[in-house]
């Protein structure tokens, strides 16, 4: 079989595979397969920002936070149809990326790290400071959801809706690759003298990787709400948003590709490391060092090497 | 076209240009010359907007650029190659170039994201365009790879490619031929020479090679110490003495 034509089975495997998943895996593995979808989502998001565009970010959890709780309040206290709750809770979370891009278009480096961190640690305040509306660090719980009467389970709804949005955030990232936004992308990030010199906006371009990697930590969020049926603000913390920077650098920077390898593979990590529960931190820790040093184009490059090789 | 009046520029306590005076005419191929040091890229530098000057008046036309943000003077028309290959990532040839035509790639940010038919039109477009200066750079056969991975002399065609790519009014062009073989240079140049003259480009050629120099200037601008020393047809310039003692002195004698 020639490549493409390998290519192409594959796709239709997971394809299909993907779509008689939730009726075949245990309550179990459908949640594990969710919570890589929406990795995979926030993932992608995020590595168009710094892989691409080259801008660090420690807040893509904040981004996360207002999807969820965007999705969660609408969905609960004024019945708004899921779907469109997840709308605005993109919409929303694009916001708060227009809010710390627009002030980031002059940072860079250890200062643009330092300003996203401020604002993750102005979100944790906020969230905890108004628990009437955020339940504060008890977190909230998602009541029955809106689905305008559609005639099929809920987990059924969940589950297509996440595969339907990681499919829809997968096309978007390959066209932005595979267009002027994703050019200037790679440009601003290389040499910004030289982009500008030849007429890219570098200040607006930084900003327009803000907001769309936003929009993309805000729908990874409301889908969190949705297959979790809780918020719990601690998965909103420092932590979690140095979880995302090692989906990326894992799989691969400035790849779709390394996106998906990479929070699929750190999604199924803890799992695979079940057998040696005592020592799976430190296990985790090791192969995100050993990774780090002998795959330093992540997963992706794996990929590369092997090809040339052969 | 390009009016320059008592252009100065200092880096800390150094002049890095002087009371530049200098005045292109449109269309015209002017010529810079002049000793490691003289100021020449900087003043490339101070028109593309990459540094400001401390004194002193740019104009495009009737347009005052000195303040203004290099992606804006791009956007009047203003292009340019670089000294030192600069190159986006991991791009193809072919995308390197597309980068360089970004501000005429018109669609809207949603029909980009969405990859709708009136985005897609303006990008095949843009992509036709490029294979032509592909084509016309003798680059075709590496339209698809990594531009990174070719060796100097052909990324200085991409580059040179790339500074066409977004039709500039004004292209300035920094030592477009060092790495060049000789013959690459003088055909390199002899194309962007063509295309200048059909477009009706006015160029600011920084270039060492004195016989690449002849074939394509028609004026030529001596700097020496950020300042102009002399100015006039390649033939004066050759003869006049400030010059042969700044810059062109062993060169010439050889020849």
């Amino acid at each position: 079989m020639t490549r493409s034509a390998t290519k192409t089975v594959g796709f239709l495997f997971t394809g299909v595979a993907l779509m008689v998943a939730p009726f075949i895996l245990g309550a179990y593995h459908s949640y594990l397969l969710g919570l890589a979808f929406i990795n995979i989502i926030l993932a992608l998001g995020l590595n168009l920002l710094t892989g691409n565009s080259g801008q660090i970010s420690l807040c893509h959890s904040s981004f996360m936070a207002i999807g969820s709780y965007t999705f969660m309040l609408l969905s609960n206290l004024f019945g708004w149809p899921a779907p469109l709750a997840v709308v605005a809770a993109v919409v929303l979370s694009s916001l708060g990326g227009f809010m710390v891009g627009y002030p980031a278009r002059r940072l860079s480096g250890i200062y643009l790290a330092l300003a996203t961190l401020a604002f993750l640690a102005l979100t944790q305040v906020i969230i905890e400071e108004f628990p009437d509306l955020t339940g504060g660090i008890r977190g909230l719980k998602l009541e029955p959801m809106n689905w305008m009467g559609l005639p099929f389970e809920t987990k059924y709804l969940i589950y297509f809706s996440l595969l339907a949005s990681t499919a829809f955030s997968i096309y978007i990232a390959l066209q932005i690759m595979d267009n002027r936004l994703g050019r200037a992308f790679d440009a601003i990030r290389t040499s910004p003298q030289a982009a500008q010199a030849l007429g890219i906006p570098v200040a607006s371009i930084k900003l327009t990787a803000f907001v769309i990697s936003a929009a993309y930590a805000g729908l990874a969020g409301a889908m969190l709400s949705m297959v979790v049926g809780f918020i719990d603000p601690v998965e909103f913390g420092v932590s979690a948003a140095l979880r995302h920077i090692t989906f990326i650098v894992i799989g691969g920077m400035g790849s779709v590709a390394g996106s998906i390898a990479g929070a699929v593979a750190l999604t199924g990590l803890p799992e695979a490391l079940r057998p040696v529960k005592e020592y799976s931190d430190l296990v985790y820790a090791a192969l995100l060092l050993l990774s780090l040093l002998f795959m330093p184009n992540g997963l992706v490059g794996l990929v590369t090497i092997f090809r040339q090789g052969k | 076209m390009l009016a320059i009046e008592k252009l100065s520029v200092q880096f800390g306590g150094i002049h890095a240009l002087r009371d530049i005076n200098l005045r292109v005419a449109a269309g015209e191929v002017r010529g810079l010359i002049g000793p490691n040091g003289a100021g020449k890229t900087t003043l490339i530098n101070c028109i593309s907007g990459a540094v400001a000057p401390s004194s002193g008046a740019i104009r495009l036309g009737e347009v005052a650029v000195e303040r203004l943000q290099p992606h804006v003077i791009s956007g009047l028309g203003v292009s340019r190659s670089f000294q030192h290959v600069q190159l986006f990532g991991e791009r193809s040839v072919r995308d390197t170039v597309l980068a360089g035509m970004h501000r005429h790639i018109q669609s809207g940010l949603f029909a980009a994201l969405l990859g709708l038919p009136s985005a897609r039109g303006v990008e095949r477009a843009a992509r036709a365009r490029s294979d032509e200066l592909l084509e016309i750079f003798s680059l075709t056969a590496h339209a698809d790879e990594t531009a990174s991975a070719l060796p100097y002399g052909l990324l200085k065609r991409v580059d040179l490619a790339r500074s066409l790519a977004a039709q500039p009014k004004l292209l300035l062009l920094d030592e477009p031929t060092s790495g060049m073989s000789e013959d690459e240079a003088l055909k390199s140049i002899a194309l962007v020479r063509d295309i200048a003259k059909k477009n009706a480009i006015t160029l600011l050629v920084i270039e060492h090679n004195m016989r690449v120099m002849m074939k394509i200037a028609e004026r030529i601008t001596v700097l020496h110490l950020g300042q102009v020393i002399a100015e006039g047809s390649p033939s004066r310039v050759q003869q006049d003495p400030r010059a042969i003692e700044a810059y062109l002195g062993e060169e010439v004698s050889d020849a």
